[in-house]
């Protein structure tokens, strides 16, 4: 069946609908087209494995706990990158146990997640190399997204796109100025420094300036609160350009190269 | 033959300073005399070698190297010599990774651009880290350019791990796996990444795991960030930065690592890599800058950096006994072809073509 379905996108793209698409458009159907052939593949390839899969001896579960009894035609969804595909095979069975199928899945996704260190690894066919072949190390990403497909699923890729900002100009200067400081890896040159530190500290005032402007534009802010915070604001500008001056006298007692 | 060294600092730790002091070491080793000269004396001196100051280079060298990964001054000096002028070119960061994060930094590294550019019609050959740095060489117009990899000394990184970090990480190893990378706090190492992902590992796999961030506070402002980031992502409790460190910690590092992941989106050449594959720690990276070159197939190497699939890559290796030993196997191989003692080999050639 996988096969003969992968002739079907051969013959839409000799027809004269997929001639008449722009190209971005083309491209958009080819991938739809080309993703779901892809999909019947696999899961054409997974049910010759089903149909060639023989019964093993000793079927051990992660726990080491031996399940002998078999039930066969077993079925279980996997998430891929093409799309969903169903996965038949023989499971493998204990009185009283969740089948080894299913203490698979456990240890691979993400809804019961583990505690402690991996547990030693299942070997299933489907999922990891086979014993007698070299470790795939070049298909890790593709297994990789394949896994991630289903762990997209359950939440796991929740808020991690959440952005890194640099901070406001007062207190990124702060930060690398002790950077500066106490970190002197590749030290910068000293003059190219000192310029842009001066630059900073007019920037600094700037923003202190904008800072000031924006607080007294809110007419419900009561004059002590002003005040109290004007003074922070004084406070905090005298620490950084005391901060600043220290640097810059740092830069003139280093020798000249 | 007199061939003297010149960089804007050599400070202990570092990967250019260890090259440049392998570099003088492996000249004398060939008979030449070898001097290093420095623009500023760094914090922290690396013991045992002598430095002298720029202001003191003179025309005695017959050649100079000339090490170059940021804008300085030191360039005119450099340029004003009269023996064979060699640039060894580290690669310097993209400006815009500094943007907004740390403006003089940005400015800095645009410094650098331009000293290579004004380098390339002066100088009897460029050398570049790997060959992508090659490429930025030829680039920039110096003709001839050849490539020398980092020097690392296998012995400078088999130190005994130091025992409190060593006990510490145990105790954290027992819990659970323990993520690590190594580099200094930048835009450009993307360490902010590597807590995404490492977030998402901890979500699907193991809530336990630790994730060590080890280097230098070199943009402050971002390492804040990225701590920020971690607690937001509720795995504040998992994240460890260290550093500087020492040989011993570092070595502590790596020893209790499971995993070194690498995420940076720039990097000539990136020394961790190839430490961490001397210290049999499995390697998941980026395919960014040198890193494939360097890693040389014995890296998990994603194309992608979406977090979620950078976590299940890092399950993949760690749940795969086979996999991980294999990675194991390469990444020591590897390791070897870096070995100081087979890229010093190169010198004699590399002076030839200077001369040539």
């Amino acid at each position: 069946m996988a096969r003969t379905s992968f002739e079907g996108p051969l013959s839409w793209l000799d027809g004269a609908g997929a001639g008449a698409l722009d190209h971005v458009v083309f491209e958009e159907e080819l991938g739809t087209r080309g993703r779901d052939r892809l999909r019947q593949m696999f899961q054409g390839h997974l049910d010759l494995r089903a149909l060639r899969e023989e019964r093993i001896e000793g079927v051990a579960c992660a726990e080491g706990v031996c399940h002998g009894a078999v039930e066969g035609g077993h079925v279980r969804p996997l998430s891929t990158i093409f799309g969903p595909v169903r996965v038949t095979r023989l499971a493998y069975r204990r009185a009283s146990t969740c089948n080894a199928a299913a203490v698979q899945v456990r240890t691979r996704c993400p809804w019961v997640p583990q505690r402690g260190p991996h547990r030693p690894p299942l070997c299933w066919p489907e999922m990891r190399s086979d014993r007698s072949e070299a470790p795939d190390v070049e298909g890790v990403e593709r297994r990789a997204r394949a896994v991630a497909a289903a762990w997209r699923g359950a939440g796991i890729g929740r808020s991690l796109d959440t952005p890194v900002r640099p901070p406001a100009s007062s207190a990124l200067l702060a930060s690398n100025l002790e950077a500066y400081r106490h970190e002197p890896l590749y030290p910068p040159a000293t003059s190219l420094v000192v310029r842009a530190l001066r630059r900073l500290r007019r920037r600094l005032t700037a923003d202190l300036g904008l800072r000031v402007a924006r607080l007294e534009r809110y007419e419900d802010v009561s004059t002590d609160e002003i005040a109290r915070t004007l003074a922070r604001l004084d406070v905090e500008a005298a620490e950084l350009r005391a901060r600043v001056g220290r640097l810059e006298e740092d830069a003139a007692r280093t020798p000249a190269p | 033959m007199k061939v003297d060294q010149l960089l804007p600092s050599l400070v202990a730790g570092d990967a250019i300073s260890g090259h440049v002091v392998g570099v003088k070491r492996a000249l004398e080793d060939l008979g030449h005399r070898s001097e290093i000269f420095v623009g500023e004396v760094g914090a922290y001196p690396v013991p045992g070698v002598t430095t002298r100051p720029a202001g003191e280079l003179d025309a005695a060298a017959d050649a100079v190297f000339y090490h170059l990964s940021v804008g300085s001054s030191l360039t005119d000096r450099f340029l004003a010599l009269p023996g064979r002028r060699v640039v060894v070119y580290h690669n310097v960061t993209p400006p815009r990774f500094f943007e907004g994060w740390d403006p003089p930094m940005a400015d800095v590294m645009r410094g650098g651009y331009a000293d290579l550019e004004r380098c390339a019609p002066l100088c009897a050959l460029g050398i570049g880290d790997s060959e992508l740095d090659r490429s930025a060489l030829d680039a920039a117009g110096f003709s001839p350019t050849d490539v020398l990899p980092i020097l690392i000394d296998p012995d400078a990184l088999d130190v005994v791990p130091d025992p409190d970090a060593a006990a510490d990480l145990g105790g954290r190893r027992r819990r659970g796996r323990i993520w690590l990378f190594v580099g200094r706090f930048a835009p450009n190492k993307c360490q902010a990444d590597v807590v995404r992902a490492f977030a998402a590992y901890r979500r699907a796999v193991d809530p336990d795991a630790t994730l060590l961030l080890v280097g230098g506070r070199f943009t402050g402002s971002y390492q804040d960030a990225v701590l920020d980031l971690a607690a937001t992502l509720e795995v504040g409790d998992g994240v460890i930065a260290r550093g500087p460190v020492s040989q011993a910690e570092l070595a502590a590092c790596y020893r209790a690592a499971d995993v070194f992941v690498c995420l940076s989106e720039h990097e000539g050449f990136c020394v961790p890599l190839v430490e961490a594959m001397h210290h049999r720690v499995p390697v998941v990276a980026f395919a960014a800058g040198a890193v494939p070159e360097t890693a040389g197939g014995a890296a998990v190497v994603l194309r992608d950096k979406d977090p979620v699939v950078v976590a299940a890559a890092v399950s993949e290796v760690l749940g795969d006994e086979r996999l991980r030993a294999e990675m194991v196997r390469r990444g020591s191989s590897r390791a070897q072809e870096f070995d100081i003692a087979r890229v010093r080999d190169r010198l004699p050639q590399l002076l030839d073509k200077a001369f040539g």
